[in-house]
């Protein structure tokens, strides 16, 4: 049984792979999504519990969606942690402006990305609970 | 005319009633900034404390001493003194005229300002800060003496004005300046947030690879015993995205050296098919595994000048675009052919085709058009920049469309011939075979920036090896690196002046519809010259010329002085290349030419002011465009011989008898100075005769008439009227009006009096213009 479903979405096919295998070797359930439409449709058919967005994508960017998730009822209740290679203070402002719950800078350690994952979703590491 | 010394008749005291006048009036010109405000001030104050009928204003333009007529709606009329008139007089001596009347009613008062002619006048120069704004005249409806108070009533009124003036004058220098700080702080800012933008999206480009190297790189670690992780997979993602950050780096970089102009263009003749197929050879790996296929078509032997690496690299831009956006099985198109002196290419594809609001854009840094969302697609966003990086440092243009139904088409089209020619690259090679030579060259850059007046100037040869412009002397250059700014025999400016021989004056080079983008940031001011070096009909180089120092435009005068004077420094090396046992011909154009600087430097204070009027009488006088030309050089170097006489002729002290002797034989010197780089005979007989005088007594030869060349009596009327009227024009010397009318005396006797007369035409239709 998955500890949760996570919703990972970035224009970078590399970037998906890598956190479908992290946060799979987590126990978490990925779904993957290369713009910002298919993670809107992907969000409203699948409710995640918990979506990782990248800003800078074509079509619709980070920003926009992340927007348009909260300003939705099916989706509001979604934690978003956005994940963009813009690492000034005027960004991160801007993602909090709308509505993202944590913010991460590129390049990320996907180590601390599954803690924050965690802490969000209030779950600890079943490595962890090993050792 | 009675001048300021008139004993009163019959002494007014000026009343209490006059003096609280007066301190009205100053408290209120302390209080307002509005200079007509002010003029209407002074004269009502002036009118009725003294009881005076009318009063006027004049401005006087600092620079050319022109004259105009303040209207009290702000409007100024032009005005041209009476002579030997009061204003003339108060102008010339810069003290205040008070004409009592005495000498009747006919005496000169500036008949052509009042509705009704004043039968006493004072006129009082506005004088603050040792400069002169105007003047206020006051007109009396009779005549009457001027007491001492009302004399220091007005002295006192005039100044209060004059200050008045003088501040008018700072506040619009303060404008102006404000309005160029402004505007060059704007121009920063722009550049600044241009750079700031382009340096945030090479961030964004760096760290997107940087993030999977250091993701995967970490998962690698944390899964050392996990036999589920794809190591192998891993590390060779890690590896594939060094190769995408080490590629992107190396477009940043290529991106860069060509915007900045440092790459330099390696030319040689192509054989373009098989560039082509090369190419297309080296794509297939990409494009064999899906179907793909080219089509090409170059026209045959289309042999084209260009750099072989930077067209294989644009080649491989675009066709490989092509690949990545062709559906299995696509066609890729790409065709060559001649294009009157140019050459054109193109690249189709069959893909998806690029959104029309995403066209304009595609030759931007990092753009990816819509199309290009799917990851498949690989890609730094710097190939369409480099491309048209490439095609621009070449000469030419670069462009796309979007096919029907489907499919993108980029199209470039570039100077067949970018090379000097082979004559051409032999009689460099024989330049540079002549070490003495490149002190010519250093003197000429030299002498042009002396005479132009310019900050930078640089001389480019054809390279014999290379078939390309070097810049082989140069000054304000400095520090630079020079080897980057070799250029084509085709693109750029100097380029195009080499391909065409022809010289080149463009006004502001970010308007200029031919040489646009092409600026470069050292350059203060947006106008230049360049000019061919010609030697046996072939051009050998050219010579740029940048930033006048005065900041205004090079005109058509600068540009055929600068013609000119290369022309002679082009005949002199074609001599040294006919003699090559003789180092005298350098060694004395090297002197001719060190002469014609010192000259420019030291003793032309109004030179270009001298040449513009010469060539415009000659014009007027109905002389050919070729003899134009003449007169300007000649007018610009006739004086030569007066640099043997040194600091002598800039100072006030009179000449003793051999500093005489040797003023009246300066024609001769100066023709012994320019001879070496002399070759047209005319020029030396407009030098030899402007000093002779139409009535026969002038020097040296004492010609009469129309015995004396017609060049050399233009010259002589130019020559007076502009010493005339040099420096300050209503100061120390003559307004433009009284010298011309002074020399409409001289007209027959010293002067030609149809020179003299197509001069005041000029003057005339110059002024109406103003």
């Amino acid at each position: 049984m998955a500890k949760g479903r996570i919703l990972v979405v970035d224009d970078e096919i590399y970037i998906v792979h890598i956190l479908d295998f992290s946060l799979g070797m987590e126990g978490y359930e990925v779904l993957t999504a290369l713009d910002g439409e298919q993670a809107l449709e992907k969000a409203r058919a699948e409710h995640p519990d918990l979506i990782v967005l990248d800003i800078m994508m074509p079509k619709l960017d980070g920003y926009e969606t992340c927007k348009l998730l909260k300003s939705e009822d099916g989706t509001r209740d979604i934690p978003v942690i956005l994940l963009s290679a813009k690492g000034r203070n005027v960004d991160q402002k801007i993602g909090f402006e709308v509505g993202a719950d944590d913010y991460i800078t590129k390049p990320f350690s996907p180590r601390k990305l599954v803690e924050r994952i965690n802490a969000i979703l209030g779950q600890t590491s079943p490595h962890r609970m090993q050792a | 005319m009675t001048l300021a010394h008139a004993p009163s008749a019959t002494p007014t005291e000026l009343g209490g009633e006059g003096l609280s006048m007066l301190s009205q009036a100053l408290l209120a010109l302390r209080s307002t900034s509005d200079l007509g405000a002010s003029c209407a001030i002074a004269g009502a104050c002036a009118v009725r404390a003294l009881g005076a009928s009318e009063f006027r204003v004049l401005r006087v333009e600092a620079r050319s001493g022109a004259i105009s007529c303040l209207e009290e709606s702000g409007t100024e009329i032009p005005y041209l003194a009476e002579h030997d008139g009061p204003v003339q007089w108060a102008l010339r001596h810069e003290v205040a005229v008070l004409d009592d009347g005495a000498s009747g009613a006919a005496a000169p008062r500036e008949t052509l300002l009042w509705l009704e002619a004043p039968l006493a006048l004072a006129t009082l120069p506005l004088i603050s800060g040792g400069t002169l704004f105007g003047l206020l005249l006051v007109g009396f409806a009779q005549p009457r003496p001027f007491e001492p108070g009302e004399r220091l009533f007005l002295q006192t009124l005039s100044d209060a004005l004059a200050l008045s003036f003088e501040r008018s004058e700072l506040r619009r220098m303060l404008e102006e300046e404000h309005a160029r700080l402004a505007e060059a702080e704007r121009r920063q800012r722009a550049d600044e947030e241009d750079s700031a933008a382009t340096m945030s999206m090479v961030a964004h480009e760096l760290r997107t690879p940087l993030t999977a190297i250091k993701a995967y790189t970490e998962a690698l670690l944390d899964n050392l015993d996990n036999p589920e992780a794809p190591r192998q997979r891993f590390l060779g993602i890690v590896g594939e995205e060094c190769d995408r950050l080490t590629r992107l780096v190396g477009d940043i970089l290529e991106l860069s050296r060509l915007e900045a102009g440092q790459r330099p263009l390696r030319l040689s003749r192509l054989d373009l098919e098989k560039l082509i197929r090369e190419t297309v050879e080296g794509l297939q790996p990409a494009a064999r595994p899906q179907g793909i296929s080219f089509r090409v078509e170059v026209e045959p032997s289309l042999a084209p000048e260009a750099d072989p690496d930077l067209l294989r690299q644009l080649l491989i831009n675009l066709a490989g675009n092509a690949v990545k956006y062709s559906p299995p099985g696509g066609t890729i198109r790409i065709e060559a052919r001649r294009l009157g002196e140019e050459w054109t290419a193109s690249v189709e594809d069959q893909g998806p085709g690029i959104h029309s609001d995403d066209l304009p854009h595609v030759f931007e840094r990092f753009f990816r058009a819509r199309h290009a969302g799917d990851r498949a697609i690989e890609g730094t966003g710097l190939g369409l920049a480099i491309g048209r990086g490439i095609v621009e440092l070449h000469g030419g243009r670069i462009g796309v469309q979007s096919m029907q139904p489907t499919g993108t088409r980029f199209h470039f089209t570039l100077p067949h011939r970018q090379l000097a020619s082979s004559r051409a690259r032999r009689i460099a090679r024989q330049v540079q075979g002549r070490p003495d030579l490149g002190e010519l060259f250093e003197r000429t850059v030299e002498m042009v920036a002396a005479s132009m007046n310019a900050e930078i100037v640089s001389l480019m040869l054809v390279d014999p090896e290379r078939g390309d412009l070097y810049i082989a002397a140069s000054r304000g250059l400095e520090g630079q690196n020079l080897e980057g700014r070799r250029t084509s025999v085709r693109s750029g400016v100097a380029g195009s002046v080499a391909a065409w021989g022809r010289p080149l004056c463009v006004n502001n080079i970010e308007t200029d519809r031919r040489f646009r983008r092409l600026n470069h940031p050292q350059y203060k001011t947006k106008s230049l010259l360049c000019v061919p070096l010609r030697i046996e009909d072939e051009v050998l180089g050219v010579i740029n010329v940048n930033n006048k120092v005065s900041g205004e435009a090079f005109d058509e005068d600068d540009l055929s002085v600068l013609s000119a004077l290369v022309d002679r420094v082009g005949s002199a090396v074609e001599r040294a290349c006919a003699y090559p046992e003789s180092d005298q011909v350098v060694s004395d154009a090297v002197r001719a030419v060190r002469s014609v600087t010192r000259l420019q430097q030291d003793l032309m204070f109004n030179g270009h002011r001298a040449v513009h009027l010469a060539r415009a009488t000659a014009r007027e006088i109905g002389m050919r465009d070729a003899e134009v030309d003449v007169m300007g050089y000649v007018a610009s170097i006739h004086d030569l011989g007066m640099t043997r006489l040194g600091p002598r002729i800039a100072s006030t002290d009179p000449l003793d008898q051999a500093g005489l002797e040797e003023l009246v034989h300066h024609p001769e010197v100066s023709l012994e100075i320019i001879r070496p780089l002399e070759y047209l005979g005319v020029v030396r007989d407009i030098i030899l005769s402007h000093h002779e005088r139409w009535d026969g007594n002038g020097y040296p030869r004492g010609l009469r008439g129309t015995e004396i060349p017609l060049g050399g009596r233009i010259l002589a009327v130019v020559d007076a009227f502009a010493s005339m009227t040099r420096g300050r024009p209503y100061r120390s010397t003559r307004t433009r009006a009284e010298a011309l009318e002074e020399m409409r005396q001289e007209a027959g006797r010293q002067f030609d009096p149809e020179i003299v007369e197509a001069l005041a035409r000029v003057l005339e239709r110059e002024e109406g213009r103003a």
